[in-house]
């Protein structure tokens, strides 16, 4: 029996380039562990722990996820927990967290009938960005101006018709100082992460190809900063969560 | 993110597959398998 199943896709049977260093780490401290694809003959009862690492296409299928999160709790020990896995699949988290004082990126949920231009200019958005509360990396992602709203309502609408579609504004510093990945392990922030557009893309995931990292000790926000945004609670309201 | 005033604010929390950016932090790898091992010990 292995130690750890390190859950991932198929398209990474052999783990996403991110993940094998973690998984040379834990070998390192003598566990057994290897990488599983998580809807391929994935057999929960073979390890006494799932970590989930690159199961990067559970969003267009996610009651399929979720049922396969369950039944790999109901025999092993699940990482991230089940609980943690459920809430965090769906970015309707961001209104749990606000609610609970931390500063997110305002955030609109679109109903069925809103207009995007409506929507933009009632908050004086310039620009905004519409994405799927179900969405893995920047998958279904809309980059929208206020005055292409009216075009862009059809695919705003289709995202709408398969669940919960979310609008933000785009945020002028995106192109200035980028995203900052704030990484923690076990509640403590481990490492910073600067995430920049490549010009002539919008968007940072790493498919596509729109995203160039820097890790530095300038990249580390201070302590202050992390304290007054409210992001150190984070960790500690969701324990069941390594990281 | 940087808000419009400065403030840090929120986009996204990832627990469940985040992009870890563990070659940009060399004892990063190192971090998370021991939280992964303590983890282990507790629960099995």
């Amino acid at each position: 029996m292995l130690d750890i199943a390190v859950a991932t896709s198929g398209d990474y049977p052999d783990l996403d380039e991110d993940s094998v260093p973690l998984l040379d780490a834990l070998r390192s401290l003598g566990l057994r562990c290897e990488p599983r694809v998580w809807d391929s003959g994935f057999d929960p009862a073979a390890a006494r722990m799932c970590l989930i690492r690159s199961t990067w296409d559970y969003d267009s299928r996610r009651e399929e996820f979720l049922a396969w999160a369950r039944d790999t709790n109901d025999q092993a020990t699940l990482l991230p927990s089940l609980e943690t896995v459920i809430w965090n699949t769906d970015k309707r988290y961001l209104s749990d967290l606000e609610a609970r004082g931390v500063e997110v990126v305002p955030t609109v949920w679109l109903s069925r009938g809103d207009r995007l231009s409506e929507v933009m200019a009632a908050r004086g958005w310039e620009r905004a960005v519409v994405k799927p509360a179900v969405a893995a990396g920047s998958r279904g992602l809309i980059r929208v101006g206020l005055a292409e709203a009216p075009s862009a309502q059809p695919a705003a609408d289709a995202l709408l018709e398969r669940g919960t579609v979310l609008v933000q504004p785009f945020l002028s510093s995106v192109e200035s100082d980028g995203e900052l990945s704030l990484l923690f392990a076990d509640g403590e922030l481990t490492h910073a992460v600067r995430k920049l557009a490549r010009p002539g893309t919008s968007a940072f995931s790493p498919s596509t190809g729109g995203l160039s990292c820097s890790s530095s000790p300038a990249t580390r926000p201070s302590p202050r900063r992390i304290r007054l945004s409210r992001l150190s609670m984070i960790p500690r309201l969701w324990r069941g969560s390594i990281w | 993110m940087t808000g419009e005033n400065g403030e840090a604010l929120l986009i996204e929390l990832e627990l469940i597959e985040p992009r870890l950016f563990l070659r940009a932090a060399p004892d990063a790898a190192a971090h998370y398998a021991l939280a992964v091992a303590k983890r282990f010990s507790l629960t099995t």
